[in-house]
């Protein structure tokens, strides 16, 4: 189990039929070009993003003078930080974990248990790897979510 | 306990007006939803971390952003984690919304809620869906023209994201991890039924009713590939119920959230755990507290069931309730309606119940 305060991806397959379409599409070799088109269907979906933010940002310009575009726009900011603050706080726990990890290598005492928790370790440390990467790419499309729709509601 | 059998749903001649529903996170969500959707039905309801109706559909934003994928990005980042208060669900746009959804005739007459009675909590030490979205469905019913003393709104409370129980076993009150019930001294499923219903009997102290496990998928028809239901559900008969002695019964549906159904499997880098299965499968259906006051009233408590499904066409690994669309398969029953999948197959459990 994962031990660190983040959640853990999730794909499982259950249907019969649909692991035997899984297993003969991986093998395909149109596989790779299926999923460079979903990463490049999804850089497109941010980059719309983007552009969508940016002519919003550039037509909020006019509003600047509304104390309220002020207020909002720096209580969204503050909740930034909060965020980022929190995933620093997430970050210190999982190594201080993985610190107290390591230091239990040295009360193995067959091979075997040895080479477990050598794997643990590693396992460990690519969790929290992919954990913190995670919710700093959410925490992006957050903002970016979050920012359309309030930027569109304030024109 | 079920004691193992399985049986068919039975007919209670239970009320067709006076039920309610309850439910926590998608639950209350899907509280709303079918709330909504089948306002008739119901004289209230329960919602512990939810939010207003479609508020999946709060902002679509324009260029390659698909309708699904923004019900997606709006279900996580404006209806459960919104940056500041102004960038939560908009009520009046949606209540605007609810209203168009009753007019083209795809759930009741919303003039059915204004006597309706509900209970509305957030624990304000909430992570996964904030406090700010609940709010939201305050407002969302209040516009709808449900009378400000028919609510009973809780924000005070210092909960994290669950139902609160007063189980000595269960988790410290301010957790935010499953399963989701934690222990605060109280069980909240009798304040939401006593809300509803007002003064009840005290809970009984021994269930001598009838935890029943049925077949759902009898409920699902031609639905159930993309249903995410379960195979089995749950009701409590309550013992007078079940020996003919009350007329109209009323039944209560309660919602459990995600990651609490009874098969839910926790899943590790991506692969089902099934070695480790949480033994919390049960909890939501035997120790909230539902079943002793229900016993004490004579009310029927129906638990339908979802279950994980992550295949590619159905995301949605944690066994939640749809409330972003997940199950849509035909524009004309949509995931919020009468028809849609999961309203219409716990309707007709309400149905059999009440036959």
């Amino acid at each position: 189990m994962n031990k660190f305060p983040a959640t853990v991806s999730l794909n499982p397959i259950k249907n019969e039929n649909l692991v035997a379409e899984s297993a003969a599409f991986a093998t395909s070799t149109v596989a790779p070009l299926a999923h460079a088109m979903t990463a490049q269907r999804l850089m497109q979906k941010d980059t719309s993003h983007l552009m969508n933010n940016g002519a919003l940002s550039m037509a909020l310009a006019a509003r600047l003078w509304d104390p309220s575009v002020w207020s909002e726009l720096t209580q969204m900011q503050a909740a930034i930080a909060q965020r980022l603050e929190l995933q620093n706080q997430n970050w210190r726990k999982g190594f201080a974990i993985l610190a107290e990890d390591y230091a239990q290598l040295r009360q193995a005492n067959t091979m075997s248990k040895l080479l477990e928790k050598q794997g643990n370790l590693i396992s460990q440390s690519a969790d929290l790897m992919t954990s913190q990467a995670t919710d700093f790419v959410a925490l992006l499309e957050n903002i970016d979510v979050d920012f359309g729709y309030w930027a569109s509601q304030k024109l | 306990m079920a004691n193992g059998k399985i049986v068919q749903l039975g007919s209670y001649a239970a009320s067709k007006q006076k039920n309610s529903i309850s439910g926590l996170s998608s639950g209350a969500f899907m509280t709303v939803q079918l709330h909504l959707a089948r306002s008739a039905s119901f004289a209230g309801a329960g919602i512990i971390a939810g939010g207003p109706f479609r508020c999946a559909e709060t902002y679509q934003a324009g260029g390659m952003v698909t309708p699904q994928d923004s019900r997606i990005e709006n279900s996580l980042y404006i209806c459960m984690n919104p940056l500041i208060p102004a960038t939560s669900p908009d009520a009046q746009r949606l209540v605007g919304m609810a209203r168009e959804t009753a007019q083209a005739g795809l759930i009741d007459d919303v003039a059915n809620l204004a006597d309706d009675r509900l209970y509305i909590f957030t624990g304000s030490e909430d992570d996964v869906v904030y406090s700010d979205v609940v709010l939201r469905t305050r407002e969302f019913y209040e516009m709808l023209g449900v009378k400000q003393e028919n609510i009973a709104y809780h924000d005070n409370i210092p909960a994290g994201h669950s139902i609160i129980t007063d189980n000595p076993e269960d988790s410290a009150l301010a957790t935010n991890q499953p399963p989701y019930i934690n222990n605060g001294g109280f069980m909240q499923s009798h304040d939401i039924l006593r809300h509803i219903y007002g003064p009840l009997k005290p809970p009984a102290e021994q269930l001598t009713g009838q935890l029943q496990c049925f077949d759902q998928t009898e409920f699902l028809g031609d639905d159930a590939p993309w249903a995410s239901m379960s195979k089995f559900g749950y009701a409590y008969i309550p013992s007078k119920v079940l020996a003919g002695e009350v007329a109209e019964p009323r039944v209560h549906i309660a919602l459990h959230g995600c990651k609490q159904g009874y098969n839910y499997t926790d899943y590790v880098n991506g692969r089902a755990d099934i070695a480790n299965q949480p033994p919390y499968g049960n909890r939501y259906f035997t120790t909230t507290g539902y079943n002793h006051i229900a016993e004490s009233n004579d009310i029927i408590v129906l638990y339908p069931q979802a279950e994980g499904t992550d295949n590619g066409e159905i995301q949605n690994p944690d066994g939640c309730w749809d409330w972003w669309g997940y199950s849509t398969r035909y524009a004309e029953s949509p995931y919020y309606s009468r028809e849609a999948v999961q309203i219409k197959a716990i309707h007709k459990m309400l149905d059999r119940l009440c036959a």
